[in-house]
């Protein structure tokens, strides 16, 4: 199969399957998500460039996934229903110190990932404290503490 | 009726923040649906629908002799056709249609044939026997889609079919 074909295959693949997992998927990148994502990573280029080593079918294979992404930019940046689609929009969990816990279970955020992100963000102690947390796109936490508080 | 998803807290906020409730819960249906075809997809891979397993296995039966093969191939990844004869005399003969035998190259047969020769449209294997004899064929499927085609062991037909994966 044609090594253009291919990239695109694998990178529709992992948009859909990434969409499917969930935001916090690999959000957090522990040293076994690490070590998870080389293992993804090795399998993605012995599926896309075969036992093809060629410097050009590299180059192919670059231009194709990085021209897609590219496309896909451009898409989203026109289409804000694509862009949603896509990525998702960002959900708000934490609300005046209250955890929204049909939300958190939903989008599997526990009470630890939110005290942690509060912790290293603003160096907050308690649920108390967060005005806002906020579940982004990229599947960071982001916390809006309590004014005088933070 | 409400499910789980539909209980999703309806909250005011000061935040700039295009936050969007219906398409979260979309999007949660969409997980779920997701994660409900890739586990299918999950257990048809290790029933053998992609090949090595269960419903992959293809045993057939052509008088004495019994074939055993895989009916969903890989693409490049070798597979093995095992042949268990048995009431042979002094030679066994096995033969492959040359069109069913484009699809594939073969990296290695075992025990090595006494001679290989194309007659008409097939290429023909001698193996030297002694009443019983087990023969493997190496094969690596070098092109995708549907093969069969017509095998004869010991000037016995029997058809055999595959699916190779791309």
């Amino acid at each position: 199969m044609n090594p253009i074909l291919r990239g695109v295959i694998i990178y529709v693949f992992l948009l859909i399957i990434f969409r499917i997992t969930g935001k916090r998927t690999l959000s957090n990148t522990t040293t076994f998500e690490l070590v998870l994502l080389l293992i993804i990573s090795e399998v993605t280029q012995q599926a896309m460039a075969g036992e093809d080593f060629s410097i050009i079918t590299a180059f192919l294979l670059i231009s194709t996934l990085i021209g897609m992404d590219l496309l896909f930019s451009f898409i989203k940046t026109k289409s804000k229903l694509f862009d949603e689609a896509a990525e998702g929009s960002p959900i708000i969990v934490v609300d005046k110190g209250k955890p929204l816990k049909n939300r958190m279970r939903l989008s599997r955020v526990g009470e630890e990932d939110i005290l942690a992100s509060a912790r290293l963000l603003h160096g907050l102690e308690r649920m108390d404290q967060i005005k806002y947390a906020v579940l982004e796109t990229d599947g960071s936490i982001s916390i809006v503490p309590f004014e005088g508080k933070g | 009726m409400a499910t789980d998803v539909d209980k999703t807290e309806i909250i005011k906020h000061s935040l700039e923040l295009d936050e969007d409730i219906t398409l979260f819960k979309k999007g949660i249906y969409f997980q779920r649906a997701g994660t409900v075809l890739m586990f299918i997809f999950l257990i048809c891979g290790a029933a053998g629908a992609f090949g090595t397993g269960p419903i992959s296995q293809q045993n057939l039966t052509v008088g004495a002799a019994k074939i055993e093969s895989e009916k969903f191939l890989r693409f490049k990844d070798e597979t093995e056709l095992l042949f268990r004869l048995q009431q042979v005399e002094a030679e066994a003969q096995i033969a492959f249609p040359t069109e069913y035998l484009e699809h594939f190259e073969v990296t290695n047969i075992m025990p090595e044939p006494i001679s290989t020769e194309i007659v008409g449209d097939k290429v023909v294997y001698r193996f030297a026997a002694n009443d019983k004899a087990v023969i493997r064929f190496f094969l690596s499927p070098g092109q995708t889609g549907s093969v069969e085609g017509s095998l004869s062991v010991n000037n016995q037909p029997v058809h055999i079919s595959h699916f190779i994966y791309r």
